[in-house]
């Protein structure tokens, strides 16, 4: 209502206005004299409306009818007046409902400008429009935040120039730039939309911020530009986040090339896209011989037709969605195998699908190695443990740790249970009581026992000893402990370990040879004392016998007959011969090894000792002796002499119609010496060939070839005494070759007692 | 000769045949001598040591000792006699059956002046004892009394 009073007033206005220019020009519209009023009626109706227009038609053509053609007071008086009226009511009626019209357009148009400026002004971009001149014509909210003035209109009130000094612009270096490079310039210029991104700094503030600015020409009718459009954002937030983005990127291929760890990116179909540095160091290929290529084609993977498929399905599976791992051998060059954790693993894009397949791999030759040596060793180890359980459980010994020296607080760690078994006190009992050998050793062992352990313990040297042990049921057991110090690998002293053995038995077989040797040597004794009671007592008799016939013989000759002579002869004679009977059987008794001292021999004098002893009978035969060269031998010297007299005395004795012929023969053979003696006698029948060698052994009468039968069996048992053999070869009527050998080298001599003097 | 003073033998000997052969042996001797017998070891020390019975018999000049004999062996009264002062001068001859060498070694061992082993053939021994006597008391020079 407050609205329409001004419009009502400016009716009442132009009616009287009209009134007044109609009266002035009067003279010149009495024809016309509504002229004026009509258009004022237009003004009015056109600004107010119907109401305003109908006020100012009725104000006017009243006021000219009473004050300029006649006075009157009805207000209709003629048909003409209704006609007047009715013409200016349609009038004011047709030119209100115009006006009505074209304000309701423009309320309209104005709206939609309305809302386009706050849409506009809404937008986070900053929006301006210039005019050649640089003149901003438009400006949106934004872009006074941008350029930081206090508001939009200033954009557009302010001059350019005094817009301009607000701030400088850098270019993406930090080069300052001219206004001349925004991008209006190059709008009007080739009418073609312009780009730039700039820093921006405001005068005053201490920051720098990027500005991405797209100018766009707008055309006029006639197709020049008329207004450059620019459309600007802050990008700073974009642009440092795109950076960081890059850093981040950098810093990740950093990581990736310089990590132990081969790296490939493949598309879900298996093609590389991406490897990093160690893959291609290793594998000393370039990135463009593998970027492209499928990963199953590629050599150091795919050397072999197993291996490429099994590769070639991992593909498949990890763009399956699956994550394969396993180890195999990756070939780098030839013949150079690395084993490698191999791995492929799909990527996942924002929405779900795959996007990439990583392939890794990591060379775990060295690990690999040492984990099958730890396994190897492991699986040893664990086997030697088992063996030596078995073994320390099988072993037919007691086998024992101890740890604490002697003197102070000795402690059985370990004592396996042989001992229950041999001794019948269980391991445990033993292990509780650190002076328990001692207590069970049999109590006339015992000080001995603990001598022998600490003798053994302060040589430090392993060393065995032996005491008896009353076993739990009473038994006696003879125990031996072998036991030798444990020292750690500092020598420092940790304690003993050994193993005790029950040597009841063996102690049993030794006092037994001990009765034995005991036994042996009584009778040795015997023998010898045997031997003297031969040589002494049996012959004093004898020479009793024969001194006494002699007697007879000579004292009573001439009272005897021929044939007590005779009588007395033959005794005598079997006198005689029993005396060289017992010699005989006195020598060879002596032949005792244990009696015979080895020496050099030279055999070249024991022959002509021998050939010297035997000579008188030599000198009887007409014998000839001839010999090969003798060695240097270790023998008896005597036993020597005495075989080779026995030899040849032998060949002298059983010689034939002809003088004989000896021949001493010796030559290396082996190990031995063999020696021969060759005659040209009788010879022996092959059947006695070995009956010869036997005590008292005759092969003819005594008359023809005297003799006690003991000689050959000395000397068997000589050579035998020198680990030799003896034997000989015959042909009867032509001649007998007794062989025999004496080894170069002799074997150490086993004595009775040796065992107690290795002690 | 004949006017020399007769020399004493002590014969140490069990065997009363080798006594008999040993008296025939000496019978024939030029020398005069006297025998004395002693029939073991112990009757031989008691006679050099004049004790009991042989309180006085004579200091012999020579000792024929059989190694064999009862009670106390030859081989005792050899040491013995080697061993004490008085009587370590006198000539001790071992005329002994055995031929073992251990007996041999044992009696020089012990100082006996020389060993001889009775032969089987009656003249050698008599030849023997005629040897021992020529040589002990013709040829060697006896220590002075």
């Amino acid at each position: 209502m407050s609205a329409s009073i001004p419009k009502y007033g400016f009716a009442v206005t132009f009616a009287l206005i009209a009134v007044l220019l109609t009266a002035l020009l009067w003279p010149y519209l009495a024809e016309t004299p509504f002229v004026i009023v009509i258009g004022a009626v237009i003004l009015s109706a056109s600004r107010g409306g119907f109401g305003p227009g109908m006020l100012t038609a009725i104000i006017g053509v009243l006021s000219v009818k009473y004050f300029l053609i006649e006075p009157r007071y009805e207000i209709i008086a003629s048909f003409n007046d209704v006609i007047q009226l009715i013409f200016f009511l349609l009038l004011t009626l047709f030119i209100s409902g115009l006006e009505e019209n074209r304000n309701q357009t423009e309320r309209a148009l104005r709206q939609v400008k309305d809302e386009l400026e706050t849409i506009l002004n809404g937008v986070a971009e900053g929006i301006t429009a210039q005019d050649i001149n640089g003149k901003v014509v438009f400006a949106n909210s934004a872009s006074a935040l941008i350029t930081n003035q206090p508001s939009r209109t200033t954009m557009i009130e302010t001059r350019l120039e005094k817009l301009q000094e607000a701030f400088e612009i850098f270019d993406e270096n930090g080069k300052p730039l001219p206004y001349t490079a925004m991008p209006r310039h190059q709008v009007f210029a080739n009418g073609a939309p312009s780009e730039l991104v700039f820093q921006q700094h405001i005068i005053g503030s201490d920051s720098r911020r990027w500005i991405r600015l797209k100018s766009t020409p707008v055309f006029d009718d006639k197709g020049k530009v008329r207004l450059a459009v620019n459309i600007f954002r802050d990008v700073t937030e974009r642009r440092e986040l795109a950076i960081a983005r890059q850093e981040t990127e950098k810093r990740l291929r950093k990581v990736l090339d310089n990590m132990a760890i081969f790296v490939a990116v493949l598309t879900p179909e298996g093609n590389v896209i991406e490897v990093n540095r160690p893959a291609l160091e290793a594998t000393r290929l370039k990135a463009e011989d593998i970027i492209g290529k499928r990963l199953d084609a590629l050599k150091p993977l795919a050397y072999s037709d197993e291996i490429q498929q099994r590769i070639h399905h991992s593909i498949q599976s990890a763009a399956a969605g699956q994550t394969i791992r396993f180890d195999t051998r990756a070939l780098l060059a030839e013949d150079h195998f690395i084993t490698v954790d191999f791995m492929l693993a799909p990527v996942y894009a924002d929405d779900g699908t795959i996007q990439y397949l990583i392939a890794s791999g990591i060379d775990i030759t060295e690990r690999h190695r040492r984990e099958q040596e730890i396994l190897n060793l492991t699986i040893l180890t664990e086997s030697q443990r088992r063996r030596l359980d078995l073994i320390i459980a099988n072993v037919p010994g007691i086998v024992y740790e101890t740890t604490g020296t002697l003197e102070d607080n000795t402690r059985t760690d370990f004592i396996s249970g042989y001992v229950e078994k041999l001794l019948g006190y269980s391991p445990e009992e033993w292990e509780k009581d650190s002076d328990f050998w001692q207590k069970i050793t049999h109590p006339d062992d015992r000080e001995s026992a603990i001598k022998q352990a600490r003798d053994i313990f302060y040589s430090g040297r392993p060393g065995a000893m032996q005491f008896r042990c009353i076993a739990k049921d009473g038994r006696t057991v003879h125990i031996e402990a072998q036991s030798s110090m444990l020292k750690d690998k500092d020598d420092k002293y940790l304690g003993f370990c050994g193993v005790m053995t029950d040597i009841t038995e063996r102690k049993q077989h030794e006092e037994s040879l001990m009765k034995y040797a005991q036994e042996l040597t009584r009778s040795n004794e015997e023998l010898s004392q045997f031997a003297y009671v031969a040589s002494h007592d049996l012959q004093e008799p004898l020479r009793m016998v024969t001194s006494y016939l002699q007697m007879i013989e000579q004292r009573y000759k001439d009272k005897l007959d021929a044939d007590g002579i005779e009588f007395i002869n033959y005794s005598v004679d079997g006198a005689a011969r029993m005396k060289v009977l017992i010699n005989d059987l006195l020598a060879y008794s002596r032949l005792d090894r244990a009696r015979t001292p080895f020496q050099q021999v030279d055999m070249d004098t024991s022959l002509l000792m021998a050939i010297h002893h035997l000579q008188l009978t030599i000198d009887d035969t007409k014998a000839t002796i001839t010999h090969d060269p003798m060695p240097e031998i270790t023998a008896n010297d005597s036993h020597m002499i005495q075989l080779m007299q026995n030899l040849i005395g032998n060949a002298l004795k059983f010689h034939s119609e002809a003088a004989p012929q000896i021949h001493v023969g010796c030559k290396r053979e082996g190990d031995d010496w063999l020696f021969s003696v060759r005659d040209n006698g009788i010879g022996i029948e092959a059947e006695y060939l070995e009956r010869i060698f036997v005590i008292f052994q005759r092969l003819h009468p005594r008359e023809r070839y005297p003799g006690t039968g003991i000689g050959l069996a000395i000397c068997k048992k000589i050579v035998e005494t020198h680990d030799g053999r003896i034997w000989a070869e015959s042909q009867p009527g032509i001649g007998t070759t007794f062989y025999f050998t004496i080894p170069v080298k002799h074997r150490k001599r086993i004595r009775l007692n040796a065992e107690h003097e290795s002690r | 000769m004949q006017n020399m003073k007769a020399v004493d033998i002590l014969l140490v000997e069990d065997n009363p045949g080798d006594i008999r052969l040993t008296q025939e042996a000496l019978k024939d001797s030029k020398l005069h001598n006297r025998l004395s017998v002693a029939r073991d070891g112990v009757e031989a020390l008691a006679f050099l040591r004049r004790q009991g019975e042989y309180a006085n018999s004579p200091r012999p000049d020579i000792i024929l000792l059989d190694l064999n004999l009862p009670r106390k062996d030859g081989r005792e009264v050899l040491e013995e006699i080697k061993n004490d002062d008085d009587f370590k001068r006198i000539p001790v001859v071992v005329l002994t059956t055995s031929n073992d060498e251990t007996d041999v070694l044992a009696s020089y061992n012990l100082h006996a002046n020389c060993y001889i082993t009775k032969p089987v053939d009656l003249n050698r021994f008599i030849q023997i004892v005629k040897s021992i006597e020529g040589f002990w008391f013709q040829i060697v020079k006896l220590p002075p009394e």
